[in-house]
């Protein structure tokens, strides 16, 4: 499946999930989403799943206690300063359970979204706005060589004896770090001009076809919107 | 070119003076000359960009196929004129290697549909076809040079220039990348340090020294000129040393091994001697280099070091920490000016110590890094490629400040270039297997 | 073309503030489509002006340094030089580039670093962080008030991060947004405090050293004849060159 159906299912769902006003439906689409991540082959995966857990998580847990609404208390605690009087109502909890559940969902549809879709096909296929994604491939493609610039330089002191430690340490090889990515830069903006990079007329290398999961997905996406936007 | 002659906007002095040459189509040319002699300020004016990315002052006339330089952008010649230059890491755009050959098509207005099957066709003539789908972060220096190679050729330019395209790549490598160049239907222009395999595939030869058109003659006239005028320009022999090991051990590595870089090598090195460590690119030299430095801790067999060691990385760029370039060389001597400047000069960079390092030409960096090294007076020193992109003469030097300070320490050199080791080394140690593929 | 997706994004982004205002209880997609319609109205902003590779260029890699100086810091939780970087970016280079670069920093740190619903309000708060820079110019010449401003900028950005959340996901009480803004106070304090001393550190040294680089970004070029380039004492480095006229034959 390319990449840009993908995305705009997961954006479908998403939405459709931060519209929702009863906790069932996130909770659905953050089941599935958990599911469709659990797939992902690398172990990043937990620390994304922990991050999405841990932000949900304490949204169902604080909001109670932050609001004070409903009247069917099921639990009442002391009165504290600033947060006025502790009690928990079943609709505080309600909402509580409908906020935590979607922001599960987006979290986790973002998860989906940097496990699962290849970015540079993405940005790749978005035609319409050249500079931009010329800028985002461009420094997508060189961070991995300014973070071996970062460490070669580490190391080159180190080859001479010179230890650096802690936050002042490390904070006086940002300069060179920059330095060195500027003068990088203007060497790619001299092969990019060798190339005819600003002639007016450039073309685009034509996207890869749709096939029949890429329309399914197009369509899914637009189905499960206009159900958020009206059912839910 | 007609009386081609340019200052660049910072410096005074003249950076190319009254240059004329013409180049017909088809012609292989081979442009030499020491570092700051022009060469590379040659080429980048046959594209364009000088002047109009550099700017600066310029006089005279360049043409490209009937279109004058002056009038014309470096974009609008790009199809014309197609480049591949020194370091791919500052020429790849894109993360994929079929879009970063199709960008040079893409700006040149290619019709959408034939721009899949000409990016194909230029990766086959490189022999890297089988890289298409490939991400350019997991490429080595000599993949990458071919996918850059086939980003200009698919261009379909009359006039390819090549500036240093084999300094990062290894023997092996720049051989078949010269190989690439053999049967190509445009003008090549090629600049280069390692003079005997362009001389091989060369019609003709330009010599540059000081921005002045010394040569300008077909290979044969050339090689007698340079045996009469620069002998170290011709390709040399090299001669292997081999003197037994001598001088109490300074650096003793015991069957170390690393993580399946460095398998079981056993290796020392004397006070006084200096050992060129040879190999081909992956073989696990720098990974061996490193350890005997102490930069990393061997998984298995001991490594033993008496004193101190410094290790030169290959790339000076690493060297420009600090805005003077004093300061720079006593970020090693603990603050001490002293021992700094004397450092300095013991490279030749007397003069220069107030400068912001970050000024300093391509040559002047590398001579700064090697007295960052020098003036910790290690016990030990390990110098990682020293010659990458170095102009014969000055490696000649090199050698000479590499046996005059032998010294007192023990010396490893880390280098592809077997000249220069039968020149510089008592010994050769070398690797042979090739345990990372990826990286050769 | 670009105008106009400029002029429509603001558009959406306004109508998106609207309902934001309107229907509290959907403040979280509306408040992520406020955002997303601001960042589109920067690309579409990028996209106006002339197709000149230095400055593309050197944006991205400005951008990506950065983002490499925040995976470099990594370890250390709340410190991260991005903020000082657009900062000063944005002071020595102009008000695109600070906008830009920083933006493209939030974006491509987080590829790294975990994306999520908050990447296009960072992204709008590091562009906001370059936009200050670029407009506080001639003031942030000086060490302190340039660690100043940063650290400042540090507390604006955790800030605008925690009101985000809040409004978003938590009950739009005061209460709320109280206990969201101590939850993080260890992390935005660190932030700030990060910002200062980094910015103590190495300001002065980052702006000469983009002032540097910014001169080499203009191009000047000058047609002479072969006997004009002569007398190097003649030239003082304080002349500036510009393209003269037609070049002559």
């Amino acid at each position: 499946m390319s990449p840009a159906p993908a995305a705009a299912l997961l954006a479908a769902l998403g939405a459709a999930a931060l519209l929702a006003d009863r906790s069932a439906p996130p909770a659905a689409i953050a089941l599935v989403l958990l599911v469709v991540c659990l797939r992902a082959k690398t172990p990043r995966r937990w620390v994304y799943l922990a991050g999405a857990l841990l932000m949900s998580g304490s949204v169902l847990v604080l909001s109670p206690f932050l609001q004070s609404a409903g009247s069917h208390v099921l639990w009442s605690g002391p009165i504290v300063p600033v947060l006025g009087s502790l009690d928990v109502t079943r609709e505080e909890l309600a909402m509580a359970a409908l906020q935590a559940s979607r922001l599960a969902a987006l979290s986790l549809a973002f998860t989906a979204y940097a496990l699962l879709l290849d970015h540079d096909r993405l940005v790749q296929a978005a035609g319409f706005a050249r500079r931009s994604t010329l800028a985002v491939a461009l420094a997508t493609r060189l961070l991995p060589t300014l973070e071996r610039d970062a460490v070669g330089m580490l190391e080159a002191l180190r080859g001479r004896g010179v230890a650096l430690s802690g936050v002042r340490g490390r904070a006086t090889l940002v300069s060179p770090l920059l330095a060195g990515s500027l003068e990088r830069g203007l060497n790619l903006a001299e092969a990019m001009e060798a190339r005819g990079y600003g002639r007016p007329g450039a073309t685009r290398l034509p996207k890869a076809r749709h096939n029949a999961w890429d329309a399914a997905a197009l369509v899914a996406a637009v189905v499960v919107l206009v159900v958020g936007v009206l059912w839910l | 070119m007609n009386g081609l002659t340019f200052s660049y906007p910072d410096s005074p002095a003249r950076t190319l003076t009254d240059v004329t040459l013409s180049i017909e189509p088809g012609e292989r040319v081979v442009v030499l000359g020491g570092s700051g002699s022009g060469k590379s300020t040659l080429l980048r004016t046959l594209t364009g960009l000088v002047p109009h990315f550099h700017g600066g002052r310029f006089a005279g006339r360049v043409e490209i196929d009937g279109r004058d330089t002056r009038r014309e952008r470096p974009a609008d010649l790009a199809g014309t004129v197609a480049c591949v230059f020194q370091d791919p890491e500052d020429q790849i755009v894109m993360t994929r290697v079929e879009a970063e050959v199709a960008f040079g098509l893409e700006n040149l207005g290619t019709p959408p549909d034939a721009i899949a099957g000409l990016v194909r066709r230029a990766l086959a003539s490189v022999g890297a076809e089988h890289l298409v789908e490939r991400r350019t972060s997991e490429l080595s220096g000599g993949e990458l040079q071919r996918v850059c190679l086939a980003a200009a050729l698919a261009l379909a330019p009359r006039l390819l220039l090549l500036d240093e395209p084999t300094s990062q790549v290894d023997p092996g490598g720049a051989t078949a990348f010269f190989e690439l160049l053999g049967d190509l239907p445009c003008a090549v222009v090629c600049a280069e340090q390692r003079p005997a395999r362009a001389l091989e595939w060369a019609e003709r030869v330009l010599f540059l020294d000081g921005g002045r058109l010394e040569l300008d003659a077909p290979v044969d006239e050339a090689l007698d000129w340079l045996r009469a005028h620069r002998p170290a320009f011709l390709p040399r022999v090299p001669a292997v040393p081999s003197e037994p090991a001598f001088g109490p051990a300074v650096c003793r590595l015991d069957g170390v091994s690393y993580e399946g870089r460095v398998g079981e090598t056993s290796l020392a090195v004397g006070r006084g001697e200096i050992v060129a460590l040879v190999g081909p690119n992956g073989s696990g030299k720098t990974t061996l280099a490193k350890l005997a430095a102490g930069l990393l801790e061997p998984s298995t067999g001991g490594v033993e070091l008496r004193g101190r060691a410094a290790y030169l990385s290959q790339d000076p760029g690493r060297y420009l920490v600090r805005e003077r370039v004093e300061d720079e060389v006593a970020l090693g001597s603990d603050g001490d000016l002293a021992r700094a400047r004397a450092a300095l000069a013991s490279v030749g960079l007397g003069g220069h110590e107030r400068r912001h390092p970050r000024d300093l030409s391509s040559g002047e960096r590398e001579r700064l890094g090697l007295a960052c090294v020098l003036v910790t007076k290690p016990d030990l020193l390990v110098l990682d490629e020293p010659t990458r992109g170095v102009d014969p003469e000055r490696k000649d030097r090199l050698a000479e400040l590499l046996r005059a300070g032998r010294d007192g320490r023990a010396t490893l050199v880390l280098t592809h270039d077997l000249v220069f080791a039968g020149e510089v080394a008592d010994r050769l140690f070398s690797l042979d297997e090739v345990r990372e593929p990826a990286l050769a | 073309m670009p105008r106009l997706a400029f002029g429509g994004a603001l558009a959406a982004a306004l109508a998106a503030a609207l309902w934001t205002a309107h229907a509290p209880d959907d403040a979280a997609l509306s408040l992520l489509l406020v955002a997303g319609a601001l960042v589109v109205a920067a690309a579409a902003w990028l996209e106006t002006g002339t197709a000149s590779a230095k400055e593309l260029a050197v944006i991205a890699t400005l951008g990506g340094a950065a983002a490499a100086g925040r995976v470099l810091f990594a370890g250390i939780p709340g410190v991260q030089p991005v903020t000082v970087i657009v900062v000063a970016a944005g002071a020595a280079l102009g008000l695109r580039a600070g906008i830009l670069v920083g933006g493209l920093a939030a974006l491509v740190s987080n590829m790294f670093l975990g994306q999520g619903p908050w990447t296009p309000w960072q992204m709008l708060a590091w562009g906001g962080c370059g936009a200050v820079g670029a407009l506080g110019a001639p003031l942030l010449r000086r060490r302190i008030p340039f660690a100043l401003v940063c650290c400042i900028l540090g507390f604006a950005f955790s800030g605008l991060m925690d009101v985000w959340e809040w409004y978003s996901f938590f009950p739009h009480t005061w209460a709320a947004l109280a206990v969201q803004m101590g939850r993080g106070v260890w992390f935005d304090g660190a932030h700030a405090a990060g910002n200062l001393v980094l910015a103590l550190a190495i300001g002065p040294e980052l702006r000469r050293l983009l002032e540097r680089n910014a001169r080499r970004l203009r191009t000047e070029v000058v047609w002479v004849r072969p006997a004009e380039i002569a007398a190097p004492a003649a030239q003082t480095d304080g002349e500036r060159w510009a393209y003269s006229a037609r070049p002559d034959a």
